[in-house]
């Protein structure tokens, strides 16, 4: 495959996305891995930098397309760690390279506190590839098995990581017992919430209040799902949160993105649902797959919402339309401090755990070189 | 042949099959029974027909006849209404397999179904007996019968349902207008008392023992147009009210024997729980009735009745100007001082109050501020702000975001003078709450409208403003709440569960488009406001069936009250304008039959002699599109068939309650003070 057939590829899956045609995050997410999976077996590398680097471009060009989409930026960042994990640790490079100082730096360094995001950090990873560079060239001779063996430790890490996204909403539904009870207050339409319901309501009977989130009503959605399923569901509108909200025993929402800090970016309404549920002192439990968990942080929350067309909110029949400005935005910043726990498909975090598992998950490089489209 | 007779033979044909279908409760069926041929035999004493006259039914007035046939009917629909809650009965119980309860789980919902049904019997009466001519141009009589059986029928199924889709934490509140449905208050009031009085009623029981008055024309104007949202902020409807009152005082003569002063009170009081039933007061229209009381029983004994009538319509007017409408004047001018040049103002719905105090920092002060307005999006009020702001001027200027130029923008605001409104930029933005947590960091002050000042320093205002308060609360936006005096009140109320009013459920399955005629149609109705003091407009009310506060069973079955506004008012715009919320919100299996059948009308044992539907009538579709149609509908709307999710409920309260702490200051006539300071002012001012 050339050049231009990958960006072929990549342009025809960024249009894709625009033209809506790839909606959830769990479908985008699983193009962009399916992307990889194509760079890294019929792409013309040579050695690991070069292979990188196809990969890095193409997320550019995706990130570029959609900078507002962080589950595209997360998971080509994952991407790009996998591979680089998957090589380190292939059984090639352990077996020529133990000698060699590959490893020192970042062997130690990743664990240390110090690695931490937004921190410039030791340098000694932008070292790495440089000394994989020297590496590689030395062993040009076996570089035909080197490929193959490298391309399939690689598949085999994308296909562990598609069998991880398949399964996060699975996954995290197996917690749902430790959660759901009672009275649940829940907005916006959710596949992963909606798991969760469904797996709790095989053992538990409980109520559900779905806030139906205007102008998507999304929670209609929901509702009719949970409804079919013997779950009692309750609709009320976004205004009557607050008013709900003193009967609620615990509310459990879905989000778009899982912030650096952990924040959420959120469907909207979601902020003023956390805020309330502050207010009476009712815990808050997010529900997100891994893949959501971003390393961006969220300053300018507004560079990441949408305002969308007043469809649904005004009238477009009044003339009064074009005097005033009808606001739409598509998303919500839900702070960390509102959020008590997020679930993903490991178990339960608080939020301030987050940086724990961005520290296993990215790699600070690769953010760098992806975040200047951001 | 007697009359007595087809009553008595009717009733035993229903026996058997009440008694199997109660045969857990053969108790109250059986006092309900008894209950009737009481009613039965105190009407027919009542028209003056004894047993021993034994009038021929040709000797009978229509009315009488009309009376004969009804009590037949409503025995034989009694019978096949219990023969369906037995069906219902059946099917739920294989279904509920978990819930092996059935003494809790069933017997409530039949016991709310015998005295539903009671009261539909009563309701049946209004479709039918008061206006014979114009069922009469529409089909003939026969017809009609037995439409008013199909409409029985679908009654109870309504009502099992209502009870059915009820939220626990909710019961003790009422049904949004479901009252002359609803069992629980069957015998405080008679649905039929919506075109009936009271007294003509002849199933009253309350009539013997107790003296009852008509129900002023002008009292049931302004209460179906309150029930219906017509008249809904509480300054339009306390004042409407009390001009209502006027207009009942003028035409109150006293009878003999009796002071003004006594017995105007007894008077008024059934036209007050006829408001009360069509919708619950807001606290304003308690305060002003309390205080109406207490003017009445003032009045001089010794003065003749007019120069009583006129001094009390002199107070209440007084009341009216210097309560209310002085009152939100004073409060544009002390609340518009705290509106500075450069604010965002996010305001919340449609208030009196607030509009003017906006207004009044616009026109008078020329204020250079935007105003942001939040709606929630089943009461869309907020429209009605964002258009009365538009059309006092307030504006955007275009120049800012339109010219490219930015020399140009400079020149233009050098030029223009301060007073000419396109040199400010005033612009209107409005938003749903959900985009609360996106606006309220541009915001500086909210101002809100205000329903009843608690005595705790709590705010009851349409739901929604206590999130509103929260965001501002929350992001340290200082909170301005503009109420009237009048509204205080020393009564505390700590959450929003206990006290609130529930609206018609259905209205939020309706889902706004562009394609719905309602939902722009019923913004700018608002804007004539018809109030008790133009009586002529207040006469000629018809009752839309608004899809927000009309009575839900109407909403769910259009063949009950919609049936008889289209009977009344033929031309009226209100079931042919929009045709799908008829189609709507049937069940599936009813809509799709409603839309092929093609002999609805004339054959009167399907269900779906559906007069709103006649459009459908005259071009039935075949099953498949009728079935692919509805799947549109349900994709489009994945509620559309709500009423056959079992575990579906739908909950639409109307009111909240805001803390007090999330209230900087009230803005009040007697000017600005702390929420702390209600109980103080309700003291010192003793309001």
């Amino acid at each position: 495959m050339s050049t231009r057939d990958l960006l072929h590829l990549t342009e025809n899956f960024t249009n894709r996305i625009n033209r809506r045609q790839i909606i959830g995050s769990l479908e985008k997410a699983l193009e962009i891995t399916n992307l990889v999976q194509t760079i890294v077996n019929s792409t013309r590398w040579e050695d690991l930098s070069n292979l990188l680097y196809l990969i890095k471009f193409t997320g550019q060009q995706i990130v570029r397309a959609h900078p507002k989409d962080l589950v595209l930026f997360n998971v080509i960042c994952r991407m790009i760690h996998l591979v680089r994990t998957e090589a380190e640790n292939a059984p090639i490079f352990q077996n020529n390279s133990n000698d060699n100082s590959l490893f020192t730096p970042t062997g130690t360094g990743v664990s240390t506190p110090k690695m931490g995001l937004g921190q410039s950090n030791l340098g000694s990873s932008s070292k790495l590839v440089d000394l994989l560079d020297v590496n590689l060239s030395k062993k040009n001779q076996s570089s035909v098995t080197f490929r193959t063996n490298l391309k399939n430790c690689i598949t085999q890490g994308i296909n562990d990581f598609i069998e991880e996204l398949e399964g996060s909403r699975a996954n995290i539904a197996s917690h749902a017992l430790d959660h759901v009870h009672e009275i649940i207050l829940t907005c916006g339409y959710s596949r992963t919430v909606e798991r969760f319901f469904k797996k709790a309501a095989i053992k538990r009977k409980f109520t559900v209040i779905i806030a139906e989130t205007a102008p998507w009503y999304s929670g209609h959605k929901l509702a009719a799902s949970l409804a079919s399923l013997n779950i009692e569901t309750i609709i009320i509108s976004d205004s009557a949160v607050f008013a709900m909200m003193s009967r609620v025993n615990k509310v459990i929402i879905g989000t778009k993105i899982v912030m650096a800090n952990g924040g959420l970016i959120a469907c909207a309404g979601s902020q003023m649902i956390a805020a309330a549920a502050k207010y009476h002192s009712i815990p808050v439990v997010v529900c997100a797959s891994l893949y959501k968990l971003s390393p961006v942080f969220p300053f300018g929350q507004d560079n990441l919402n949408e305002l969308e067309a007043p469809d649904g909110i005004f009238p477009y029949k009044d003339e009064i339309v074009d005097q005033i400005d009808v606001l739409n935005p598509s998303t919500d910043y839900v702070a960390p401090e509102l959020i008590d726990i997020l679930v993903d498909h490991l178990g339960s975090h608080l939020p301030s755990y987050l940086y724990r598992l961005l520290q296993e998950n990215y790699h600070p490089d690769d953010l760098r070189a992806l975040g200047a489209q951001l | 042949m007697s009359d007595s007779n087809p009553q008595t033979t009717s009733t035993n044909s229903s026996k058997p099959s009440a008694a199997t279908a109660s045969g857990s409760l053969p108790k109250s069926k059986a006092d309900l029974k008894a209950e009737r041929a009481l009613l039965h035999k105190q009407r027919l004493e009542k028209l003056g027909v004894t047993e021993a006259s034994t009038a021929s039914q040709k000797n009978m007035t229509k009315q009488e006849r009309r009376q004969l046939q009804e009590d037949q009917r409503a025995a034989k629909s009694e019978a096949q209404a219990s023969n369906h809650t037995t069906s219902k009965k059946h099917t739920a119980l294989p279904s509920d397999d978990k819930q092996k309860k059935p003494s809790a789980s069933q017997t409530p919902l039949k016991d709310q179904v015998i005295p539903l049904l009671q009261s539909s019997f009563n309701n049946i009466s209004l479709t039918t007996s008061p206006n014979p001519q114009a069922i009469g141009s529409f089909s003939h009589s026969a017809t009609s019968s037995q439409l008013t059986n199909s409409v029985l029928n679908e009654m109870a199924i309504e009502s099992i349902l209502i009870a059915e889709k009820k939220i626990k934490m909710f019961e003790h509140l009422d049904e949004p207008l479901g009252r002359p449905f609803n069992g629980s208050s069957v015998n405080k009031w008679r649905g039929s008392s919506l075109l009936f009085d009271q007294n003509s009623s002849p199933s009253n029981p309350a009539s013997k023992t107790k003296p009852t008055f008509a129900i002023h024309p002008v009292i049931k104007s302004i209460g179906l147009r309150m029930a219906c949202s017509d008249l809904n902020s509480s300054n339009e409807r306390t004042q409407a009210m009390l001009e209502a009152f006027c207009i009942v005082i003028n035409d109150y003569k006293t009878p003999l024997h009796n002071t003004m002063a006594r017995h105007l009170q007894t008077y008024l009081n059934p036209q007050i729980s006829y408001l009360v039933q069509m919708r619950p007061l807001s606290i304003g229209m308690g305060n002003a009735i309390r205080w109406l009381k207490e003017q009445i029983s003032l009045l001089d004994i010794d003065k003749d009745e007019n120069s009583n009538k006129t001094y009390l319509v002199d107070l209440i007017n007084e009341y009216i100007h210097e309560r209310i409408i002085a009152a939100v004047q004073s409060i544009a001018v002390s609340g518009s001082s705290k509106i500075n040049d450069g604010d965002v103002i996010l305001t919340y719905g449609y208030s009196n109050s607030v509009f003017n105090l906006l207004s009044y920092a616009f026109k008078k002060k020329k204020t250079n501020f935007s105003v942001i307005v939040v709606d929630n999006r089943n009461d869309i009020s907020g429209q009605k702000m964002v258009r009365e702001l538009i059309s006092l001027g307030m504006a955007r200027r275009n120049d800012l975001f339109y010219s490219s130029n930015q020399n140009d923008i400079s020149s233009f605001s050098i030029d223009q003078s301060e007073d000419d409104p396109s040199s400010r930029n005033n612009s209107v933005s409005y938003a749903l709450i959900t985009a609360l947590g996106y606006l309220i960091k541009q915001v500086t002050k909210v101002i809100l409208g205000v329903e009843a000042m608690m005595g705790n320093g709590a705010i009851l205002c349409r739901v929604g403003t206590s999130m509103v308060a929260l965001a501002a609360h929350t992001s340290r936006v200082p909170v301005l709440a503009a109420c009237e005096t009048y509204k205080f009140t020393d009564k505390v109320q700590l959450d929003s569960v206990v006290n609130n009013e529930l609206a018609n459920p259905e209205s939020l399955i309706w889902i706004p488009a562009e394609s719905d005629q309602n939902w722009i149609k019923f913004n700018s109705q608002s804007e004539k406001l018809y109030l008790p003091s133009s009586i002529a407009s207040c006469m000629d009310y018809s009752p839309l069936p608004s899809n927000r506060f009309s009575a839900w069973p109407t909403l769910n079955n259009r063949r009950t009250l919609s049936d008889y506004s289209t009977l009344a008012k033929p031309d009226s715009i209100s079931a042919e304008s929009n045709p799908h919320i008829n189609v709507h919100y049937m069940s599936k299996g009813r809509a799709i039959a409603n839309m092929t059948s093609s002999s609805a009308v004339t054959t009167a044992a399907t269900k779906n002699s559906n007069f709103a539907d006649r459009a459908s009538v005259m071009n039935p579709l075949d099953k498949d599109s009728a079935q692919n149609k509805w799947n549109l509908l349900e994709k489009e709307n994945p509620l559309a068939n709500w009423r056959e999710q079992p575990n579906l409920k739908l909950l639409n309260i109307t009111r909240d309650i805001t803390p007090s702490e999330f209230v900087s200051v009230v803005i009040t006539e007697v000017g600005l003070i702390p929420t702390t300071s209600i109980p103080v002012v309700l003291r010192e001012y003793k309001i």
